[in-house]
């Protein structure tokens, strides 16, 4: 039997996953346990692991609830077949986004994979560094206002303009929807990833973000983009 | 709209062409800025040949267009004297200029700025100089083989100067003695005046006849031999017409 690599898996799941060594130190982590880092400390998550671990080698699934910061878990999985590793599954609490404050005027049905190609290209014209974009292209049209997304894109691109590589995932956030007139929508994760990043103009992306709508999460080395998809 | 075709083989042009191509859905607001004769109008006519061309020193006709289309192109966009006055709102509008005097307010309105590259900078240069030889040469109906001194070739009008050196030179590549007797007897007739004139247009021979003479053979010895004249005598003209 082939084996199969697994990781990319994992690594990927919208829920996050750490593995701990038996003296806590973060041996792995996944994508989305990366951004919840930027919202707790690897103890508190070593500890929660530790405490809810099943007495014996194996698996135990615990039902609790957890905030950390805007992340709210409704369980934990903790796993581990030896004394050396333990590893932690953190289960994405369903919340409905209540946002009454929405404007949406100039907003039109959009392909974002056709309005961030464009972005990308314009980008690329003086990037020298290689681009690995991963997106989902069966995200369905939603509303954008399209030049001020696209301005927005621009700067958010400059943040990146001297790292070596930009990695650059579209897809839909689960277990997350948010709620405009009465209606429930999806939500679209736009994540921006190098080694490092500028900062300099991070307040006026904040407010770039507000006009479009978007919640924005600034991190050291990325920058990850909330899209309402309303249609 | 005429049929036009915008000439490249540049990897940077292309990048262009793709950003903009993908923006053909799109209501968003692009600028292309370039020096002028760099082929900018020409580029969009291939990309966008059924959309209305507006031109900004006309400001009212631009405002009219504006109001009653979704899709605009404008050249001479650095005529505007207002742009915060400009709606561009849900509008495909790409606008052609020269050059941006307020980039920040630019940057403000366009979602997405192209720079054309200048003639020089072009890495399919060779390709374009070829191309508008053929076109010239067919239109001087020059049927046989001329190699252009890429040396004399002048860019800095981009386009235009190109084109009109490379015109320069074709035409002086096949002038007869004949010809270049008429034009010489043209200039003659207008400029001849004074008391000395013989001396003072002798340079019109005696120049090129040396400039030639020292390229073709290297050697003053050896080009006063050719020419039968004194070793002196050349030395001594050299230095009058500051040959190097």
């Amino acid at each position: 039997m082939t084996s199969i690599n697994f990781k990319f898996f994992i690594e990927n799941d919208s829920n996050p996953f750490i593995l701990f060594t038996s003296s806590g130190k973060i041996k792995y982590l996944n994508t989305s346990a990366e951004v919840l880092m930027g919202s707790c400390a690897p103890k508190e998550i070593f500890d929660l692991a530790v405490a809810y671990a099943s007495q014996t080698f194996g698996v135990k699934k615990s039902i609790l609830s957890l905030n950390f910061n805007s992340f709210q878990f409704y369980g934990i999985n903790v796993l581990y077949e030896d004394e050396e590793l333990i590893g932690i599954q953190l289960y994405n609490k369903t919340i409905e986004k209540i946002d009454r404050q929405m404007v949406l005027d100039g907003f039109t049905l959009t392909d974002i994979n056709i309005l961030l190609q464009a972005n990308i290209e314009l980008f690329n014209i003086h990037y020298e560094g290689k681009i690995h974009l991963l997106t989902d292209y069966d995200i369905p049209e939603f509303q954008i206002h399209q030049n001020n997304f696209s301005l927005f894109l621009r700067k958010i691109f400059t943040q990146f303009d001297e790292s070596k590589n930009l990695k650059i995932n579209v897809k839909i956030k689960l277990g997350e929807r948010v709620v405009f007139k009465e209606k429930k929508y999806a939500i679209i994760i736009l994540e921006l990833k190098s080694h490092t990043r500028k900062k300099e103009i991070d307040k006026e992306l904040e407010i770039l973000a507000d006009k479009n709508c978007i919640n924005i999460q600034l991190q050291k080395n990325r920058i990850v983009l909330e899209v309402p998809a309303i249609v | 709209m005429k049929n036009v075709q915008f000439l490249s083989n540049s990897a940077q042009i292309d990048k262009i062409t793709k950003g903009l191509s993908l923006t053909k859905s799109l209501f968003v607001s692009s600028l292309l800025i370039g020096e002028e004769h760099t082929g900018k109008k020409t580029f969009i006519q291939t990309l966008f040949p059924n959309s209305i061309y507006v031109d900004a020193n006309q400001e009212q006709e631009l405002i009219t267009a504006l109001e009653t289309n979704n899709e605009l192109i404008i050249y001479n966009f650095e005529k505007v004297k207002n742009i915060e006055t400009l709606n561009f709102e849900n509008k495909r509008i790409i606008a052609i200029a020269n050059t941006i005097k307020e980039r920040a307010k630019c940057s403000q309105v366009f979602a997405f700025i192209y720079e054309m590259p200048k003639l020089e900078e072009r890495e399919d240069l060779s390709t374009l100089i070829l191309h508008f030889q053929k076109k010239i040469q067919k239109e001087l109906i020059l049927d046989f083989e001329i190699s252009l001194d890429l040396k004399k070739l002048d860019f800095t009008q981009n386009i235009k100067s190109l084109k009109a050196s490379i015109y320069k030179q074709l035409l002086l590549r096949t002038l007869t003695k004949k010809d270049i007797q008429e034009l010489l007897y043209d200039y003659l007739f207008r400029e001849l005046e004074g008391n000395n004139a013989y001396r003072e247009h002798l340079s019109l021979y005696e120049e090129p006849l040396i400039q030639a003479g020292l390229n073709k053979y290297k050697s003053q010895l050896k080009l006063a031999g050719v020419l039968g004249l004194n070793r002196n005598t050349l030395r001594k003209k050299i230095q009058e017409y500051d040959i190097h």
